[in-house]
């Protein structure tokens, strides 16, 4: 083992703080332990529940307005072309996901022609491109539908074990994913939308793209832009920090109010963004 | 309840020590104890089986490392960090040096973390460092040299960096 100055600070680090930890103790523990495995109990269950229900179901004759054949779900037409289609709203399943039971028929059905998607999504503080903090699932994920194509993922998360996005307010939390856009629901009071109405409170973006569409706020700044040219956009409105005690360097814009949020590899200019986010913050 | 004592005893014996390392690597007293917490609570529904283990210890620290360094590598708790803006309240009031210490630490990457706080915290040696990260020797070796070479960089130049206001 080393015994040079490097070491002896380390190994110092872990000789002083230890002993001012407060342990838990065992049996609380060993209750949150068995709390997880009856969980995860539940989980299967419900899981092998809706199983069996499917099958059921597919065996008196499958669900009623699906296509018979292993048809992928079509991602949303490139701007140039004027689907003559209509999308109904999307439910947001639990899990696992069913996207395969997505009702394909309506498209086979050209009635109205919707308008070419937009080339770009704007990352609002208000909310994503048509769609605004405060509406339900079904409304936030029928509105992005239209411009990134169907999402990658629905699910709900257990908030209680803060994983994910951290603890929220509220009983029940569910994710839409595109790619590395994520819109986050709650039925809590997020200060968003009304408790008790599972609602749109939070998105963020790890990526500059999403569905073809880049994604960008109002005033252009995208995920792998530099810390640099947030400082150009927003000016003296931003208020950038740097990374201290494992917490990354970041921004918002502004200081006050509705806010954009953004995660940076550096407060220097030379540092880029790696995270956007918007929305209601959840607190440990 | 009754609490199994053979776990009651490694659990005492190892928690604290194992939260301090997860706060080397994390700079998060809150997720280091979270991480912890979890993963003994894990070990404590399997440990007929993990008793018998050579090293129960180090099914636990890595099932705490993954839990902990998952959550860092996707930057999901970045909500909970931004509504904390700071260190939060209940971390233990550590001296200029350590705080000096987390900070270098924080600002390297989180494989140069791992190998310095399993070698120098955790206190074992390079072929186990490489066991529990899944990688050769040799890159332990090297991993840990440009570690230790990068932490020292960070705490000779504190303070030359400058930082933006907060």
């Amino acid at each position: 083992m080393p015994s040079d100055d490097l070491h002896q600070r380390l190994t110092g680090l872990q000789d002083r703080l230890a002993p001012l930890l407060d342990a838990p103790a065992a049996d609380a523990i060993v209750r949150r332990g068995r709390r997880r495995r009856a969980r995860r109990g539940a989980a299967l269950a419900t899981a092998a529940i809706l199983l069996v229900a499917a099958l059921v179901v597919a065996g008196r004759g499958g669900w009623p307005q699906v296509d018979p054949g292993p048809q992928p779900i079509a991602p949303a037409p490139p701007p140039s072309v004027a689907p003559a289609t209509t999308v109904p709203p999307s439910t947001m399943p639990e899990e696992p996901k069913t996207t395969s039971r997505e009702p394909p028929t309506t498209r086979t059905a050209p009635t109205t022609t919707r308008p070419p998607a937009p080339s770009r999504l704007v990352l609002g503080v208000g909310g994503l491109g048509p769609a605004t903090f405060g509406q339900t699932p079904d409304q936030v994920v029928a509105a992005l539908r239209a411009v990134l194509g169907p999402p990658d993922e629905q699910r709900s998360w257990d908030q209680r074990q803060g994983q994910l996005f951290g603890f929220c307010p509220g009983g029940n939390h569910r994710f839409a994913r595109w790619g590395k856009l994520y819109a986050l629901f709650a039925d809590g009071d997020t200060g968003q939308g009304p408790a008790g109405r599972q609602h749109f409170f939070a998105w963020y973006a790890e990526a500059a793209q999403a569905g073809g569409k880049r994604l960008q706020t109002a005033e252009g700044v995208a995920v792998g832009d530099t810390t640099a040219k947030v400082r150009t956009v927003y000016g003296d409105r931003a208020l950038i920090w740097a990374e201290e005690g494992g917490l990354p360097a970041g921004f918002r814009v502004p200081p006050q109010g509705r806010r954009l949020f953004g995660w940076l590899t550096d407060h220097r200019p030379q540092g880029r963004v790696t995270t956007l986010a918007a929305g209601s913050v959840c607190g440990e | 309840m009754t609490v199994d004592p053979g776990f009651e005893a490694f659990y005492s014996a190892n928690y604290n020590r194992f939260v301090v390392q997860l706060f080397a690597v994390t700079g998060s007293m809150h997720d280091a104890e979270d991480a912890v917490q979890e993963a003994f609570a894990r070990a404590s529904t399997r440990w007929e089986r993990l008793r018998d283990y050579d090293a129960p210890e180090a099914w636990v620290r890595r099932v705490a490392f993954n839990l902990a360094l998952n959550e860092l590598r996707r930057a999901r708790r970045f909500v909970a960090a931004l509504a904390r803006m700071g260190p939060p309240a209940d971390v233990p009031a550590l001296a200029a040096d350590d705080v000096d210490l987390v900070a270098g630490l924080g600002r390297l990457p989180v494989r140069h973390r791992q190998v310095l706080v399993l070698h120098h915290l955790a206190d074992l040696p390079v072929e186990q460092v490489a066991r529990e990260l899944g990688i050769p020797v040799g890159t332990a070796k090297s991993r840990l040299r440009r570690a230790r070479e990068a932490l020292a960089r960070e705490l000779a130049g504190r303070g030359e960096v400058g930082r933006a206001k907060r």
